[in-house]
């Protein structure tokens, strides 16, 4: 079953890394990356720019508005996300406990939806 | 009633084996209500079969894979095999399995007892709420809820490993 694990950190929990810092949590991740393919468990990944780069689209109400900036409910934004393939959600969070965001915020596991209408 | 005392005793059984073919516990459930409906219907004429207990789960699993065919929504991943002659009774191991499931850490801890005295127990949601001291309605949408999130999340049918107890019976 595939699984997606979206990567939560409060961007001030991250504003004491230097270019140094950087490069090594770079390394760590790629480990982690290593580690998932294998496993055969990989299917993507992407670190993706800060939020405050980001845009917001929504066609709600009918309307369509484009706004700069992320879609923000609590201090942790998106700052990545895995995907993986297996058996069930047990495994799904042993491999979620073992990627570096998990230490430093919250990693959010969601089952596909895919397959279920 | 003969139908009423293999309820009594086989109901937590037979809903884990059924259940744990497919993690959907809510449709189990339906399938065994069915059975023992048809139970209800022709024991009393044709009498009660040498093993209860398989006849209902064979109605059952029959049920289950009619109603996923008229769903359409579930892949059907495997054939239901021929129910072999020879009675094979439903296992402890599973009953087990359904109590884990019940007690996962993905479940909220306040639904752990209540799903676990449902399924494995077979106590009205009426009933349970009362126990609980919350609305009847209140409790039947948070085990129905939390039916959807084991179906949906995949939270496996199995006993953990042994150096996961503590950590999954602390829940």
């Amino acid at each position: 079953m595939r699984y997606t694990f979206l990567l939560y950190t409060d961007p001030a929990d991250l504003a004491h890394m230097t270019q140094d810092d950087w490069v090594k949590e770079k390394q760590v991740y790629g480990a982690y990356i290593g580690a998932l393919q294998e496993a055969g468990v990989f299917i993507d990944t992407d670190w993706l720019h800060p939020a405050d780069t980001a845009t917001t689209l929504t066609l709600k109400d009918g309307e369509k508005r484009v706004q700069d900036g992320p879609f923000a409910e609590t201090r942790e934004t998106l700052g990545g996300f895995f995907t993986v393939d297996v058996p069930d959600l047990d495994a799904a969070l042993a491999w979620a406990e073992k990627c570096p965001a998990a230490k430093t915020g919250k990693v959010e596991i969601r089952a596909s939806a895919m397959n279920s209408v | 009633m003969r139908a009423a005392h293999v309820a009594r005793t086989a109901y937590g059984k037979l809903l884990a084996t059924l259940a744990a073919r497919t993690g959907d516990i809510a449709a189990a459930e339906d399938a065994l209500a069915d059975a023992f409906l048809s139970a209800l219907r022709t024991w009393p004429e044709r009498g009660v079969p040498d093993n209860p207990e398989g006849w209902l789960l064979k109605v059952a699993r029959n049920r289950h894979v009619d109603q996923r065919r008229k769903d359409q929504r579930l892949a059907i991943t495997d054939e239901v095999p021929e129910m072999p002659d020879t009675p094979q009774a439903p296992t402890l191991d599973n009953r087990l399995k359904l109590m884990f499931v019940c007690a996962h850490p993905a479940i909220d801890s306040r639904l752990h007892t209540p799903l676990m005295l449902q399924t494995v127990m077979g106590v009205d949601a009426v009933d349970i709420a009362r126990a609980f001291l919350v609305p009847a309605t209140a409790m039947a949408q948070r085990l129905v809820r939390a039916k959807r999130k084991i179906r949906d999340a995949g939270i496996p049918f199995a006993v953990p490993e042994p150096e996961q107890f503590a950590e999954r019976l602390s829940a």
